[in-house]
């Protein structure tokens, strides 16, 4: 990575998390993620709201792909695997568990199951409810 | 005779076994170290090296105590002894990689844990919001 190490490895003061409004485990992860206790705040943003990919150009090409995206308060920008490890990481529960699924002999396992687990997931839950108009989702 | 060449196999096997495991460590497990201390490349290629010698001493060490052993009456027994000393070695050079394994992993983890940083490196930066 061609990026200064002071900034890769910084700490990020807040994550913005682009998921998915439209499939039911996303919805699901951002319930769980509101009830968690979390280290880092996070700011919930649905990619396929026009407000969200107005507001971050930057990113509309990777949220018309449907990707899970994380972006950092100083604009560092993770995709899929990443970017779900950055969501465990903000957690105070999981920080740990963030660590080890990355290591190096475990990510590619990690990678593969992430990424067996994002290609089902419309598969996996009910359809949600939620109200994204606004580009902040309400579910009820 | 059988003696000294059993020792003499025994000795080129597992000493270029232990240098093929060594410069395999050494090689592959450089990114480990360079991603554990955070793209430090000069520390990161001195505990490499410092590890290697370790691991070379430890295991050469190891095959010259190994050695010695019963007097092999014929050829069937020198090719036993000399398989079973082969066999020990192999499994502490086996436990000894792992080993090695184990200590990259540990180190990157509790470097990152100490500083709090993000357990992967970004894939890009963007500018966030549109003004």
């Amino acid at each position: 990575m061609s990026t200064p190490t002071t900034v890769a490895f910084a700490t990020p003061k807040q994550l913005t998390v682009f998921y998915d409004g439209r499939c039911a485990l996303c919805t699901k992860v951002h319930d769980w993620l509101s009830r968690t206790e979390l280290l880092i705040p996070i700011e919930l943003r649905d990619l396929r709201s026009n407000s969200t990919q107005t507001e971050y150009p930057a990113l509309r090409d990777a949220m018309l792909s449907g990707q899970f995206i994380v972006l950092a308060d100083d604009g560092r920008t993770y995709f899929d695997t990443k970017a779900k490890l950055m969501v465990l990481y903000a957690t105070s529960r999981y920080r740990d568990l963030s660590y080890r699924l990355s290591a190096p002999l475990l990510y590619p396992s990690t990678d593969r199951i992430f990424s067996a687990v994002a290609a089902g997931r419309w598969m996996l839950g009910s359809p949600p409810v939620a109200d994204c108009r606004s580009g902040v989702c309400t579910h009820g | 005779m059988l003696s000294l060449l059993s020792y003499s196999v025994y000795l080129v096997i597992t000493l270029a076994v232990t240098v093929y495991v060594g410069q395999s460590l050494f090689r592959h497990g450089r990114a480990f170290l360079v991603d554990a201390f955070h793209e430090n490349e000069a520390l990161a290629d001195s505990v490499n090296h410092l590890l290697l010698v370790g691991f070379y001493l430890i295991n050469t060490g190891y095959v010259c105590l190994a050695l010695q052993s019963r007097h092999p009456l014929d050829a069937a027994m020198a090719l036993e002894i000399l398989s079973s000393k082969l066999g020990e070695v192999l499994l502490i050079l086996g436990g000894m990689h792992f080993f090695n394994l184990y200590l990259f992993s540990r180190f990157r983890r509790s470097a990152l844990i100490t500083r709090g940083a993000p357990p992967i490196i970004h894939d890009t930066v963007v500018q966030g919001r549109a003004s």
